[in-house]
């Protein structure tokens, strides 16, 4: 029965039974170069056109932060008094907004890439690949870019830099890893049902509430701590608060998150790589 | 089994199948529910390409032609890897660049050249090479001042032009060329030909889909007819063409009489 759905929509055949081989003698190193290099091309252009002829351009990025910082303040620290140990809730909460905003905007890009750039793919042949990453990565340098101004928003409500901050390189690459994990098995699913990017609007604020972003982890109660901690965005927020707010460094849940990272990886690789072939068929 | 050492292509019983929809299930919804239905997932099969093999050797140019809808488009777009095939074999040694369509992989927003330096990173150009070879793929596409206009301004010609300017910069060791060249200007042929034939001496083998019978005859050294997907004819350009023009003449009476009567 699951055989003749999958048949007929064309993923058994892509997923299970590999129908195209290229071979040949390909020069390993030169065709890294050459991803890596249109990568960089790619992820130029999309920072290039999302700010070109928009005269406050990177300012209009922040302004969903800033609403989101004055709404959630009123609603969890004022209404709900969730008060985060050691720190001001307006910082405790815009270090998590930034960051998760990083990883939605990845991972709804990337998983849109396939479909956005059909023009480009319909003419050319390139590593297809190129495309999720390359979203990826321009959300990562929005992302950066935003951060000095995080410290400076921090330093103003008297949270000072620790030595944790050092580990920022490695904040970013999770985030990173993670949204192109997901970003990844979205583009491969995408051209095939157009109606997935509605279903992932509503399962992103769902995930959000179930990350420590508006209220710290402590608030969690132990019985349900185990389960929670299976969402590897809880170990991956701790790490941000670490690094950013001089809150401890996390250990089973940062591991737990990493080892999930690894396989969503893994598993998002597997299935672009299987179907992203088929994205001009339909 | 891996190429001869002269060969750069090689096709095997190469298949493919085209899915035509009644309604196909485009939301996770509709699949669901199309599923339960019992006769909800209906397409019609329609074999686009079938069991074509081809063998191409370095410094080969072999063009394809036949009728509309035969699969020469088609065939291009599995060999570049831009649709998938449903049985069957390609075996490739080396850059496979294309040129298909008009506009290949231009980008309408940016200007024509920031497209060939875009371009260039997609046909696996670094930046030194396109910073080295910018001026000359300028000259060629002689297009004045527009180079510095975004490229949805221009006209089919113009795209061409671009395209193939920055194709022949590249040192792919195979090139896939889409019907393009019928679209520009007597002056713009006269400047291809030469330059399909320097590719050719530098070892690039080309793979030329065409309309224009003389095209065919004067710069391919093997022809291949296609026929509703199927390989009808491969052999020496005077060859193919003698059996494929007949057919033609077929065509253009029947289309002389529909528009003849009334």
């Amino acid at each position: 029965m699951i055989n003749r759905i999958l048949q007929d929509v064309d993923l058994k055949e892509s997923l299970f039974d590999p129908v195209y081989h290229i071979e040949g003698e390909t020069d390993v190193r030169g065709e890294w170069y050459r991803t890596a290099n249109l990568i960089k091309h790619l992820t130029w252009r999309n920072l290039a056109m999302r700010y070109r002829g928009s005269a406050l351009g990177f300012a209009w990025s922040l302004l969903n932060p800033a609403f989101l910082l004055a709404t959630y303040t009123f609603t969890f620290h004022f209404i709900f008094r969730v008060t985060p140990a050691g720190v001001p809730f307006p910082v405790f909460l815009l270090t998590g907004i930034l960051a998760w905003n990083f990883l939605s905007v990845a991972t709804m890009s990337a998983g849109a890439s396939l479909v956005d750039g059909a023009n480009l793919i319909n003419k050319a042949a390139f590593p297809r690949i190129a495309l999720p990453i390359s979203a990826g990565l321009s959300s990562g340098l929005n992302y950066v870019a935003a951060l000095p101004l995080l410290i400076i928003f921090s330093s103003l409500f008297g949270v000072a830099p620790t030595q944790y901050l050092l580990l920022l390189p490695f904040v970013v690459l999770l985030l990173l890893l993670m949204a192109i994990a997901i970003g990844l098995l979205l583009a491969g699913v995408m051209p095939l049902f157009s109606d997935l990017q509605h279903l992932i609007e509503v399962l992103f604020p769902m995930w959000f509430f179930l990350t420590p972003v508006v209220y710290p982890i402590s608030m969690v109660p132990d019985k349900a701590l185990f389960w929670y901690q299976l969402n590897p965005m809880v170990g991956i927020m701790q790490f941000v608060h670490a690094v950013f707010l001089g809150q401890p460094l996390p250990g089973a849940s940062l591991v737990i998150a990493v080892g999930e990272l690894v396989c969503l990886l893994c598993f998002g690789l597997w299935i672009f790589n299987r179907l992203s072939i088929h994205c001009c068929e339909v | 089994m891996s190429l001869s050492s002269n060969e750069v292509l090689r096709l095997e019983g190469v298949w493919r199948q085209y899915r035509r929809w009644q309604r196909r299930p485009v939301s996770v919804k509709e699949a669901f529910v199309r599923f339960f239905k019992r006769n909800g997932l209906v397409y019609e099969k329609f074999w686009a390409l079938q069991d074509v093999s081809l063998s191409l050797k370095r410094g080969e140019i072999v063009g394809i032609c036949g009728g509309n809808g035969s699969g020469k488009s088609t065939l291009l777009r599995v060999v570049a890897r831009i649709l998938p095939m449903t049985h069957g074999r390609i075996t490739v040694m080396g850059k496979v660049s294309t040129l298909l369509n008009l506009g290949a992989g231009f980008l309408p927003e940016l200007t024509g050249r920031e497209n060939i330096a875009l371009n260039g990173a997609i046909m696996g150009l670094g930046d030194a090479e396109v910073a080295l070879k910018m001026d000359s793929i300028i000259e060629f596409a002689d297009l004045g001042a527009f180079i510095d206009s975004p490229v949805k301004s221009y006209s089919a010609g113009m795209y061409t032009r671009l395209g193939f300017a920055i194709a022949i910069h590249v040192d792919a060791d195979i090139l896939l060329i889409d019907e393009i060249l019928a679209v520009g200007d007597e002056s713009f042929q006269k400047k291809c030909t030469p330059q399909l034939l320097r590719m050719r001496r530098n070892g690039t083998a080309l793979l030329i889909v065409s309309h224009a019978l003389p095209l065919l005859s004067s710069i391919c050294d093997r022809v291949v007819w296609l026929d509703r997907g199927r390989v009808k004819a491969i052999g020496s350009p005077s060859e193919v063409v003698r059996q494929y023009s007949p057919s033609l003449a077929t065509t253009q009476k029947v289309s002389k009489l529909a528009l003849e009567t009334p």
